[in-house]
């Protein structure tokens, strides 16, 4: 390989998209179950690898966030997060970020440390989200975190090339039913590939990984991708690559990433606009019992790092909305 | 032949006849849309708002997330709009070449003028009322207000987050590129900031019918003003048809909606003219060809649907 070709691999950061129907819940969950109470409640949001081209890597939190039991929709990658609501504008800015966000990494550093990631790869894609809701205004402040380890190197990473450069089409083809068939219902996020001969290929989960690859040298790992962009893959990698150099690769090793992309047109679904990359394995840590540094919290509309904030008042407000019927 | 699956047995079917359908026949018709076009699924909604004519499961259909690149009178304005009307058709088939204006037509005749419905009819809201020209006025203020929101904002922006991460895409705000500029930034594959919608299908008891739902997001995510979604409305059918209503299977969410009041008369006119030419259309695909029919109202949100259908 001609080492010049080897370039920095950026991530396409989740963006959130909160569907109104979330806040409407987490006012009346506030008024009713929560009251002051600011400690951190499980949620649930999810993913996708079908979006519209040219759109962000959309991470959805709706109003089913709050349901225990979610309704398994075949194409949601579903993640669970933890939900924080301040009862003032005051704590809401006030609170410690930098904490909040390492306390989260801790616990996912210990999950990827210990191999329960492993055994439940939606552990890698968590998120936090801190929120304020002026009910009166019908206001609500939100800042969404989603956890990655930074490593003490850059991720690095040949261009990325059609999957069809590395799968023949019926290899193609045998992805697209193995990952239909077996995978897909399980919501899993990632999986192990293993080309069979020129027409098939074989599928395994992340826990299989040692017989699976047995032998191989540059193993195959498949990501469900809800980045659109042609040249780069979405955020959950970022933590996946941090598991695959904690447990079974060194740094500086190859990984050959395929960024699953899925869509359906006329009827026909179809994966064959996914890309693939090789991937370098950076180095995690300096010395082995170093705790890693989290980022994670994401941008504003400016690009700098603060919360946003969604006005509903011309959708909620009863005295708006009779202004607006005629 | 996942057609034939997904039919059910209807005694009762009077859609031929009458463009209306039963609960029976939408929950077909649902599954066959998810079938083709994953991007749409069946949804719950709120659990007190349940109704006890559609499965559990299966109470409306919702896709989130679509694109709309760019504002109707970009479309209705700008000299490409032969393009793409032409493209359209040639993938689209029948209705655009020889029906796009006659169901526009339809679709676009104002409710209130219908004597006998008006008096069911729940109030249409002229979501508009200042017209195209009175937006001007309306943004200045708008912007007034997002100016004083986003400088607020700014003082809850933070350091020592470790920003500076390498690895990190900076996502373009395409609100700063022209048109152009954003067709090159979708064939290169960049990231795109654009205005998105939510799109809703629920059954319309009273109508009998399939009834499409919007909700707005502008480029950063904030909620579009009734204004601004008109903007994605075609002017010819925005000002009849649209009215902000309260959702029937959600909680206190008012949501903009295509009055269903003309839509069983617009079904009925199309399988008339398909059973003219010949051919049986199976109710299964009555929501495919709702969706295409109500591109109409809304032709730059790009929702998925199929375009292509055997009948």
């Amino acid at each position: 390989m001609d080492s010049s070709e080897v370039t920095l691999l950026q991530f396409a950061p989740f963006e959130s998209r909160v569907d109104t129907g979330f806040w409407h819940k987490l006012g009346s969950y506030k008024l009713n179950v929560l009251k002051l109470d600011e400690d951190a409640q499980v949620i649930h949001g999810y993913y996708r690898n079908d979006n519209a081209e040219a759109l962000s890597c959309g991470f959805n939190v709706d109003y089913e966030a709050f349901n225990s039991k979610l309704n398994q929709h075949p194409n949601h990658f579903y993640c669970t997060g933890h939900l924080f609501v301040k009862n003032t504008v005051e704590t809401f800015k006030d609170c410690d970020k930098l904490e909040l966000l390492n306390r989260a990494g801790i616990q996912l550093w210990e999950d990827i440390k210990s191999g329960r990631s492993i055994e439940n790869p939606y552990l890698l894609t968590q998120f936090l989200a801190l929120t304020f809701t002026d009910l009166k205004k019908y206001q609500y402040y939100y800042w969404f975190a989603f956890p990655v380890v930074k490593p003490v190197e850059d991720f690095r990473a040949t261009p990325s090339k059609p999957i069809d450069s590395l799968l023949s089409n019926a290899q193609i083809e045998s992805l697209l039913s193995e990952y239909v068939t077996v995978f897909k219902n399980l919501g899993m996020p990632f999986f192990l590939l293993k080309k069979i001969d020129g027409q098939s290929v074989k599928l395994g989960c992340l826990k299989e990984w040692g017989d699976f690859f047995d032998e191989v040298e540059i193993p195959t790992v498949v990501m469900c991708d809800p980045s659109t962009l042609h040249t780069n893959p979405g955020w959950p990698l970022r933590n996946l690559l941090i598991l695959i150099g904690t447990h079974w690769k060194k740094s500086g090793d190859r990984v050959q990433i395929i960024c699953l992309r899925d869509k359906t047109r006329e009827g026909a679904r179809s994966i064959s606009h996914s890309i693939t990359f090789t991937v370098f394995i950076p180095k995690i840590l300096n010395k082995l019992q170093d705790i890693p540094a989290f980022i994670g919290w994401e941008k504003n509309k400016r690009q700098k790092l603060g919360p946003r904030m969604i006005n509903l008042s011309s959708s909620l407000d009863p005295t708006k909305l009779s202004e607006s019927a005629v | 032949a996942t057609a034939q699956f997904l039919t059910p047995v209807l005694k009762e079917s009077k859609f031929r006849e009458t463009g209306v359908i039963t609960p029976e026949e939408f929950v077909a018709a649902g599954d066959y849309l998810v079938h083709q076009c994953p991007t749409w699924q069946w949804t719950s909604g709120e659990e007190s708002k349940m109704k006890s004519y559609l499965p559990r499961e299966k109470q409306f259909l919702i896709t989130r997330n679509v694109p709309c690149y760019r504002r109707c009178k970009h479309m209705e304005y700008v000299e490409e709009n032969e393009t793409i009307v032409e493209e359209d058709s040639e993938i689209g088939g029948w209705i655009d070449t020889h029906h796009n204006v006659q169901l526009g037509d339809t679709l676009g005749a104002t409710a209130a003028n219908d004597a006998p419905l008006s008096a069911l009819q729940d109030q249409i809201v002229n979501i508009s009322r200042d017209g195209p020209d009175g937006n001007t006025n309306n943004d200045d203020g708008d912007d007034d207000d997002d100016d004083e929101e986003a400088e607020d904002m700014e003082a809850f922006e933070e350091s020592g987050l470790l920003d500076d991460d390498n690895a990190t895409l900076v996502t373009k705000d395409s609100t700063e590129l022209n048109a152009s500029a954003i067709d090159g930034a979708a064939a290169d594959g960049g990231i795109l900031q654009t205005r998105t919608y939510d799109l809703h299908i629920t059954y319309d008891k009273y109508y009998q019918t399939p009834r499409l739902w919007l909700f707005g997001y502008d480029e950063h995510r904030q909620p579009l003003k009734v204004e601004e979604m008109y903007e994605d409305f075609s002017q010819d059918h925005a000002k009849k048809t649209i009215t902000m209503e309260s959702h029937p299977h959600l909680l206190n969410s008012t949501m903009a909606s295509v009055h269903p009041c003309r839509h069983a008369e617009v079904m009925k006119k199309i399988i008339q003219t398909v059973q003219d030419g010949g051919h049986e259309l199976g109710v299964h695909v009555y929501l495919v060809i709702f969706l295409k029919f109500v591109q109409a109202v809304i032709p730059t949100i790009e929702y998925d649907y199929t375009r292509q259908f055997t009948m």
